[in-house]
């Protein structure tokens, strides 16, 4: 049994590191930080680094909101941030009998080619301005570690929380989106530099 | 996620179903809608023994209810999650990010308060921020670009549906969320930054028992961006 004074230590704890990924995002860090209550934790693809990645119980969460007609803070270019995450699964999500996570490296070419096999149509000048767009909007929120420098993808840490039925759903939409050409990287995975995991920048390319 | 959650349960199980769904929708509306949500609207703000309940839920994450112009709800960070972060230095704002959003808070708050034209401790604003003044020779017009980016996508500036001189920012609906002493916080650190030789910024300076502090104004704690 824990005693009063630690009780109150360890939901102050939970609620500071609460705070932390609600101020920044889910938080990378070393795999020796104590567990907190209610965040659920997920090696990094090289094992080095935790995620810790809030959920919440069911029948809370963004969900409510569309029955309350109370919308979230707004994405900006929604369509084209949903088509292109949608990419970033198809193009990550190599071994789909298994989890999401951590999945593959995929690269800007094979987004660049099912983004205009979507489209129905060679790839126009235009198209790149809103896939890095919405790359960099996706990694600024934690969807996908997008590597600029490289042109190479990762699924990020948010994607942890899908259940069981969003993966179900979401293999249905990868069969019926165009196949990803096979993947060529630059370099070996293990050498992929991770941008700043805190306050990742978004700098989205529309205007 | 249908599986048990370690943090609320406790507090959960207790309720009926009932009672539990009206918690659950108003915690979700005022931790992540964009604006406060009204009382009327949800019995679990409404009925005071449920808005108890949504309160120690935010209470366990560190946050707490916000009254906002007294018929709506939202939450933000409490003051003593907040103070403790800040003593550890806790920021995910980059000073760049910092700089532009205290820009738009002098023009759009802080000066038409000064004139009179805003009155009240709030931090909303229908006074539109330009782009020319915004433009400041510390910050490049690429990084300025990319700042105004990232605090729009946060909700903590917004653009001005006055668009007759170009594109021009209001401070977003995030500015609801601080809690009464964190308003005064900002608006105390504005004071001292602004004229730290007046005598309201020495009035300020023998409230806090500090000795002269310039510390820029949204250093006092992190801002929510709705991850």
């Amino acid at each position: 049994m824990s005693t009063p004074s630690e009780a109150v230590e360890r939901r102050l704890y939970n609620a500071l590191w609460w705070a932390k990924v609600q101020s920044a995002g889910p938080l990378e860090v070393e795999p020796d930080t104590p567990a907190v209550a209610g965040l659920t934790r997920a090696a990094t693809p090289d094992g080095a680094k935790v995620w810790l990645v809030p959920t919440m119980p069911s029948g809370a969460g963004h969900t409510v909101l569309e029955e309350l007609g109370a919308p979230p803070v707004a994405v900006e270019q929604p369509n084209e941030t949903a088509r292109v995450l949608a990419i970033c699964v198809t193009c990550c999500w190599a071994d789909r009998s298994g989890s999401a996570w951590p999945g593959t490296t995929g690269t800007l070419v094979q987004i660049r080619s099912v983004y205009a096999a979507m489209r129905g149509r060679a790839e126009q000048s235009s198209d790149l301005t809103l896939i890095i767009g919405s790359l960099r909007r996706l990694h600024a929120t934690h969807w996908i570690r997008w590597n600029e420098k490289a042109g190479e993808v990762r699924l990020g840490p948010r994607v942890i929380t899908w259940d069981a039925g969003d993966q179900a759903a979401l293999r249905d939409l990868c069969r019926h989106l165009p196949d990803p050409p096979p993947a060529v990287l630059a370099e070996a995975p293990a050498a992929e530099p991770e941008p700043d995991p805190v306050l990742a920048t978004e700098e989205a390319a529309d205007e | 996620m249908s599986e048990q959650h370690a943090l609320f349960d406790p507090l959960l199980q207790d309720l009926s179903d009932r009672a539990r769904d009206e918690v659950l929708a108003a915690f979700s509306a005022a931790q992540y809608a964009a604006h406060p949500v009204a009382e009327v609207q949800l019995a679990g703000l409404r009925d005071v023994t449920l808005r108890r309940q949504v309160q120690k839920m935010l209470k366990l994450i560190g946050r707490t209810l916000v009254h906002v112009d007294g018929t709506h709800w939202t939450a933000g960070y409490a003051d003593d999650i907040a103070e403790a972060l800040t003593a550890q230095g806790w920021q995910p704002l980059s000073v760049v990010d910092r700089a532009v959003l205290v820009l738009v808070l002098i023009h759009s708050v802080a000066i038409p308060r000064s004139e009179g034209i805003l009155t009240g401790d709030s931090w909303k604003s229908a006074r539109p921020t330009t782009v020319d003044e915004l433009r400041t020779t510390r910050i490049s017009g690429e990084e300025r670009r990319l700042a105004l980016q990232r605090l729009r996508a946060a909700g903590l500036i917004q653009l001005s549906g006055d668009h007759s001189g170009g594109p021009s920012y209001i401070p977003g609906p995030q500015l609801q969320r601080l809690t009464p002493a964190a308003r005064r916080r900002l608006q105390d650190q504005l004071i001292l930054a602004a004229a730290p030789a007046s005598p309201i910024a020495e009035a300020i300076r023998a409230r806090n028992g500090t000795a002269t502090t310039l510390d820029v104004a949204t250093s006092t704690e992190p801002e929510e961006g709705v991850a």
